[in-house]
């Protein structure tokens, strides 16, 4: 067959199908939702697991944090007690506070973490200090503020080094809520982080570990903040500390939660393609359904066609140009489809449910892969789809297609 | 175009039908062949023979100097895409389709461009006695005679060396059967073979040569009567 025919017989296929729109749009849809369930979902999918994968590398996989559970109280001499482990490199408590911050006229929310600033500097080597530095431990009125704390989402800036910035938050103490105003002064700028797993650099105030307790009058550690001399001493770790401290407090690492992720994306991706293979199985079906009944329809055109000098293959050829055509507009809607609800997906994002709830966002990641599979899938879908109808086609033999009523 | 002892034994199952026992007949190039009989006596079975449609249970057919009895599936589809030209009862247009692309579609096996097409779309039409300002229209827009010339115009737009028909003016008027019967007298004059199976003997006397079919074998081969032909006993 010459290429020529070839696009003559796609010619004839869109004929067909343009002749009966209604049933051919209704298999085009039938066909769309396998390759959109798959982009959707993978594309969501894939963008938390590399997502996650992304922040373990760059958050530190040393880490280790305890977090108290309500009741009970951390105090230096768990510090000293993890100090002494062989495994640990540093320990530093922090604490943590949500806060609102005036900014442009409007309260901004943020997170005040007051820590060890060389301590976690030096552990997230990601974080970059833009413009200024980092306080230093007696500095207890100074802070090094996130990118969005001191710019807007649009890049118009609020506040620069050596600004005063006033901080709100709450403190419940008896039952009763007060209102408390904190002024810092900025010492220092991040550059921008990019979100973040549970503590998000980029609208985070950090101060030194003595302005908790002096300017917050902070009583109690928020948690602790552990790193070990190399990731493979995490788990052992984790599992010693949460051996002495059972109930009393949460001990969560990263390595830990990735794994978890990790777990959760991989039982999403098993059952997404379960799923999308039954959304082609019935594609395949629908097909075939549609196409042999506009078949049978047309048994005397095929007769017709036959006597002009059709071969079978030829026959086989046109038919199969029908379910390619409906698969490969299927496919397009799918992908496009598959895009924009992948996008849709993510921005609802993915809670994570352990010590904390942690909720992910992430952009899907579509991949030329995803969609060239996607495609490559549909379209094997539909020439399965139309070989039943095809070859019924060029089984009838002309003398009795022609007499078909 | 030879056939020889033709039988053609329909089994289905339980009941065998014959539907030719042993017909032979000889139809020579440029020859205007009418076939009667009555109905059930194997006219359609016959031609479905010459046209390489069907395959005899036994005897011998030969097209052009070459045995085509039992030709393979591809072989015959190209035989009937390049020598056979096919006329139909019910016309047997794609309705979907332009008339352009009616005619056009025995040109797509051949793999003649699209330029080359349009030219010989136009020679058949216009040889047919059509009009170009039918090539965009759907069949369903014209008469029922205008359907069946642009038909013969499908027919012939290969150059086919043989015409076959089967009962072309059974669905048509009187007036529409004699513009058909026009046509093909010219496409004889022409050089083209031609065999066209009929009820009517107002075409038949139209042919040079009538055979007689009964119960699958030539029963009797007739001289037409020019007089009673269509084309004297209807005015245009
Ligand atoms: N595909 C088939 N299967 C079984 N029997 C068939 C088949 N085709 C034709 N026959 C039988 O063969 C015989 C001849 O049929 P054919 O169609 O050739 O008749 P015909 O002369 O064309 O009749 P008509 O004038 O009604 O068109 C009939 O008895 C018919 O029933
Ligand atoms: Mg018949």
């Amino acid at each position: 067959m010459k290429a020529s025919e070839i696009i003559d017989l796609v010619r004839l296929a869109i004929r067909v199908l343009s002749e009966k729109k209604t049933r051919s749009i209704l298999t085009i849809i039938g066909i769309a939702i396998g390759p959109t369930a798959l982009v959707a979902i993978l594309g969501v999918v894939e963008g938390y697991s590399s997502y996650v994968i992304d922040q373990i590398q760059g958050l530190g996989q040393d880490f280790i944090i305890i977090i108290p559970h309500a009741g009970y109280t951390l105090t230096q001499n768990d510090v000293e007690m993890i100090k002494a482990m062989p495994e640990v490199k540093y320990v530093t408590p922090f604490y943590s506070a949500r806060v609102k911050i005036l900014r442009g006229g409007k309260y901004i929310d943020a997170t005040a973490y007051a820590v060890d600033l060389n301590v976690f500097f030096h552990a997230l080597k990601k974080l970059r200090v833009e413009e200024g530095g980092i306080p230093a431990p007696s500095d207890f009125v100074g802070a090094v503020v996130g990118k969005f704390i001191a710019f807007d989402e649009k890049g118009t800036q609020y506040y620069s080094v050596g600004d005063v910035i006033t901080l709100k938050y709450y403190v419940v103490r008896g039952g009763k809520v007060t209102i408390k105003t904190v002024n810092v002064i900025i010492r220092g700028i991040l550059a921008e982080f990019g979100n973040a797993f549970f503590v998000n650099p980029d609208t985070t105030v950090f101060l030194p570990l003595g302005a908790g307790r002096r300017l917050f009058g902070f009583t109690k550690w928020s948690g602790l903040i552990i790193i070990v001399k190399d990731p493979v001493y995490v788990e052992r770790v984790t599992n010693r500390l949460r051996d002495i401290y059972g109930e009393r407090a949460a001990v969560v690492s990263l390595i830990e939660i990735s794994r978890v992720v990790s777990s959760i994306t991989a039982a999403m991706k098993f059952v997404t393609t379960a799923a999308g293979s039954a959304a082609f199985v019935v594609a395949v079906t629908g097909i075939a359904a549609s196409m042999i009944t506009s078949v049978m329809e047309r048994t005397r055109e095929i007769g017709v066609m036959k006597a002009i000098g059709f071969t079978n293959t030829e026959i086989i050829a046109s038919i199969m140009m029908e379910s390619l055509v409906m698969s490969i507009i299927g496919a397009a809607i799918g992908l496009v489809l598959g895009t924009a609800g992948a996008y849709l997906l993510a921005r609802q994002g993915m809670t994570i449910h352990g010590a904390e709830a942690f909720i992910i966002r992430a952009p899907p990641k579509i991949t030329p892969m995803l969609l060239g599979g996607s495609f490559l899938v549909t379209i094997i879908v539909g020439a399965i789809g139309g070989l039943i109808p095809a070859y019924q086609a060029a089984r009838i033999p002309p003398a009795v297609a022609l007499r078909y009523e | 175009m030879i056939l020889d002892n033709v039988f053609k034994i329909y089994d289905t199952g339980k009941v065998r039908t014959y539907g030719l026992r042993g017909l032979s007949l000889t139809i020579y190039e440029g020859d205007f062949v009418a076939i009667m009989g009555p109905s059930g006596s194997g006219k359609t079975t016959l031609l479905n023979m010459i046209g390489l449609l069907d395959k005899p249970s036994s005897g011998r057919i030969v097209l052009a100097g070459k045995d085509v009895s039992r030709l393979a599936d591809k072989e015959a589809a190209r035989l009937r895409n390049r020598l056979i030209g096919f006329v139909f009862q019910q016309f047997n247009l794609i309705n979907r389709l332009t008339v352009f692309e009616n005619i056009e579609l025995p040109l797509i096996p051949r793999g003649i461009p699209r330029k080359k097409r349009r030219k010989l779309v136009v020679n058949a039409l216009l040889s047919v006695g059509g009009d170009l300002s039918w090539l965009p229209k759907k069949p369903l827009e014209l008469s029922g005679g205008q359907q069946q010339r642009v038909a013969i115009a499908r027919a012939i737009v290969g150059s086919p060396r043989l015409i076959l028909a089967d009962e072309p003016t059974g669905a048509l008027d009187r007036k529409s059967a004699r513009v058909v019967v026009e046509t093909f007298v010219k496409l004889n004059k022409a050089g083209n073979t031609i065999v066209v199976v009929t009820h009517d003997p107002e075409i038949a006397n139209c042919t040079n040569t009538i055979y007689q079919i009964r119960d699958g074998i030539i029963v009797a081969r007739n001289e037409p009567d020019p007089e009673k032909c269509i084309l004297r006993t209807v005015a245009p």
